[in-house]
């Protein structure tokens, strides 16, 4: 009981707690300005668009090294060994096509001349949270000489699934790979997919690339690009399968898988589990609905019925994939 | 023409396979969590609210148009010049041009005529009688001609003083017409993959025809620049106007030489983007039937509704920047700034009968082009197309999978 208070009163406080920069007075709007004009002139110039003479298909991408390395999404390189780049003043450079992660919808590029070229800062993406503020870049509709790639102003809507996270910054065909900054210019997301409202623009986190560096970096390609976050093999999982929930209130545990965390944690098979951190759930795609949200090497405390005893048993997250993986 | 790869069907699927576990049908972003709802919804409140005291002296600048039959405004107008004259967007009043009311602040409802027609920019100027301006308490928008810099706030009001849209300025000013653009006079051959483009056509009566060149030529250089794709070609013009000279030198049978060419006005060319990317412009709102043809705009993310076109926008310092022109996609909503309306209105306009000649022309030009261009434009699908295209057509038969499954859960209940 005593935890589940604890949980409610940080919920409480993360709705009252502002983290965004306030937009309360016209003098506040006037410095998010200013940092808004800020960010589109130090951006713009390491913003590209990545177009493939073959198929005439085009993306976006953006520099974070003096020596020409690009970040972009998986899908926009897709099936590429070399990409040609535009900058924005209409040059065309080659660019070396790395290693992608479809998973993450993340990809790497290489610029094959040695530059120096103009670059972006890459910040952090797992501290962002509703609310706050950022930039979108992009070559929305392809790479037009007419025009500089458009700035779109918005914030995070929603944090999650796994890696990926909403803005209501407008995306639309030829953004995918484009940069989304933050106030301090630093690089937070690459533009990923759309839903149908305007408010359901989708980023994969540049948190994503750390993790997978290397391997991009090398040139390595793995993953699948799933947009249904529940079949995404990075999804975070606790490793059970889940039962008819027919007259039960609750999850029931009907399979644990053996190389998972539940097992691990001792999770058991009849178990029915009615809460996650001290939320409520009522049913499978509940259950589902919360654990999509959390990312992998999250700690979540479930609370079961055994037996008609509550317990509670804390499971580490691990990715989808890993239930499987032969060790 | 380009062709567009983008995750349109992947994102179809994800609205279709996020909304099934929770049947909410008005999430817009699936799987929010109700701390971030609370957190976002009153974010947009606390914005919106700091927005209002700059609207207060543009919304009395700021009119609705309506006709009869309708409860929803057709458009939003910007009142200029003495106060009795009302500048809004000529194809969205068109239709109702004998039957059009005003209406400020006081919902008074004033009848409009029609003084004007500039065809070209899409807008028109009304007239209401000075008693209604009045009574509205409507007072003309003193433009301010303000540099409209890249990341600028620009805010879109309603007469009562309520937010009608936000955006930030996206793109600079700059023209969007098309037939205001340098044009060599060919068609490039798209099967071609050699050094420079092949010529498949050369348009007669264009700067190319005139200047010798024939089918099966390639072009290698534009002035001093090599050309390797049709983008670099796009890109060696797009500084050059309509009028100016170019050296190309061209490859006839192993035999290059150089030839000078006249560039002239792009023919009017219809909207050939691909169905993909027309089906995501549309994703987020109505668009105006006008949205691409205007001379001088700035391009803003602004989200605004397509019958809120033609009102004022203001800066955070709450001086009219210039009105709002169309909403043209998901991504974009032009604006012409104060100076180029300026300009504009001291310019003669055209007659309601004149505007609609002009237009029939311009249709009966487009649907000519179009005839004539079709096939060549339409891209002839490869051999290397096919895994992409089972790819498209595997998701698309699990989509329909899955709506035929909810269906049949719906009508089970």
């Amino acid at each position: 009981m005593k935890i589940k208070a604890i949980v409610w009163i940080m919920l409480a406080a993360a709705g009252v707690a502002r983290a965004y920069e306030p937009a309360a007075s016209v003098a506040d709007l006037v410095d998010l300005e200013k940092k808004v004009a800020a960010v589109s002139a130090k951006t713009m110039p390491a913003t590209v668009a990545l177009v493939s003479e073959n198929t005439g298909s085009s993306g976006s991408g953006v520099l974070v090294s003096e020596d020409g390395l690009i970040l972009t999404a998986a899908h926009v390189v897709q099936g590429m060994k070399e990409v040609d780049i535009y900058f924005a003043d209409g040059k065309k450079w080659l660019g070396k096509v790395l290693g992608a992660n479809f998973s993450k919808d993340i990809g790497m590029v290489k610029m094959v001349e040695a530059g120096p070229w103009p670059f972006v800062k890459i910040g952090e993406s797992k501290p962002l949270e509703a609310g706050d503020w950022v930039v979108a870049l992009g070559h929305s509709a392809g790479f037009d000489p007419a025009r500089t790639p458009p700035v779109r102003f918005g914030r995070l809507m929603s944090d999650g699934p796994g890696n990926y996270f909403t803005t209501d910054c407008t995306l639309i065909g030829g953004d995918s790979g484009g940069p989304l900054f933050d106030l301090d210019a630093k690089l937070v997301g690459i533009n990923s997919s759309i839903g149908e409202s305007w408010k359901n623009n989708n980023h994969a986190g540049v948190d994503g690339f750390r993790e997978d560096w290397d391997r991009l970096l090398k040139g390595e390609t793995w993953g699948t690009l799933q947009m249904n976050p529940m079949a995404n093999p990075e999804t975070p999982v606790l490793g059970i399968g889940m039962g008819m929930n027919e007259g039960i209130d609750g999850v029931l545990v009907y399979k644990v898988e053996p190389n998972s965390p539940a097992a691990a944690a001792g999770v058991r098979v009849g178990d029915v589990i009615r809460s996650v951190d001290g939320d409520r759930v009522r049913e499978g795609a509940e259950l589902q609905e919360v654990l999509v949200k959390r990312e992998v090497g999250d700690k979540v405390k479930l609370g079961i019925v055994r037996e008609e005893a509550e317990i509670e048993i804390e499971v580490e997250l691990v990715k989808r994939e890993e239930l499987f993986k032969v060790k | 023409m380009r062709t567009y790869e983008f995750t349109a069907i992947s994102a179809f699927l994800l609205c279709a396979s996020l909304s099934a576990p929770a049947q909410r049908a008005e999430d817009e972003v699936p799987l929010m969590r109700p701390d971030e709802r609370k957190v976002v919804d009153a974010q947009a409140d606390e914005f919106n609210k700091a927005l209002e005291p700059i609207l207060s002296d543009a919304a009395k600048s700021a009119v609705t148009i309506w006709t009869r039959g309708t409860n929803k405004p057709i458009a939003y107008g910007t009142v200029v010049g003495d106060g009795t004259s009302i500048l809004t967007k000529w194809s969205e009043i068109e239709r109702f041009a004998d039957m059009l009311f005003v209406n400020g602040a006081k919902d008074q409802g004033a009848k409009a005529e029609v003084t004007g027609v500039f065809t070209e920019e899409d807008l028109v100027l009304l007239s209401i009688p000075a008693e209604a301006a009045e009574v509205e308490d409507l007072t003309a928008a003193k433009f301010h001609l303000s540099d409209l810099s890249l990341g600028r706030f620009l805010v879109a009001t309603r007469p009562d003083g309520k937010l009608a849209g936000f955006g930030v300025v996206g793109v600079l000013e700059r023209n969007l017409r098309e037939t205001d653009k340098a044009h060599l006079g060919i068609m490039p051959d798209f099967q071609y993959s050699g050094a420079g483009i092949r010529i498949a056509n050369v348009q007669p009566e264009y700067g190319a025809a005139e200047a010798g060149l024939r089918s099966g030529d390639v072009i290698l250089q534009v002035n001093e620049r090599k050309i390797s794709g049709l983008l670099e070609l796009k890109n060696a013009l797009s500084g050059k106007s309509p009028g100016d000279k170019v050296t190309l030198r061209i490859e006839t049978a192993g035999k290059e030489r150089d030839v000078e060419v006249l560039l002239s006005n792009r023919p009017v060319i219809g909207q050939f983007a691909g169905g993909r990317l027309n089906a995501m412009e549309r994703m987020g709102g109505k668009l105006n039937g006008i949205r691409d043809s205007f001379s001088q705009v700035v391009q803003s993310d602004m989200k605004i509704q397509s019958n809120q076109i033609g009102g004022p926008v203001v800066d955070l310092e709450g001086r009219v920047v210039g009105i709002t022109m169309a909403r043209a996609d998901r991504t974009r909503t032009y604006i012409m700034g104060g100076a180029a309306i300026e300009d504009l209105l001291k310019k003669k306009s055209d007659t309601v009968a004149e505007a609609r000649t002009k237009t029939e022309k311009l249709k009966a030009e487009l649907a000519q082009q179009n005839r004539a261009m079709l096939p060549e434009m339409r891209r002839q699908a490869k051999p290397r197309d096919l895994p992409r295209t089972r790819r498209h057509l595997s998701d698309l038969q699990r989509l329909l999978g899955r709506a035929n499954r909810e269906l049949d859960d719906l009508e089970r209940r």
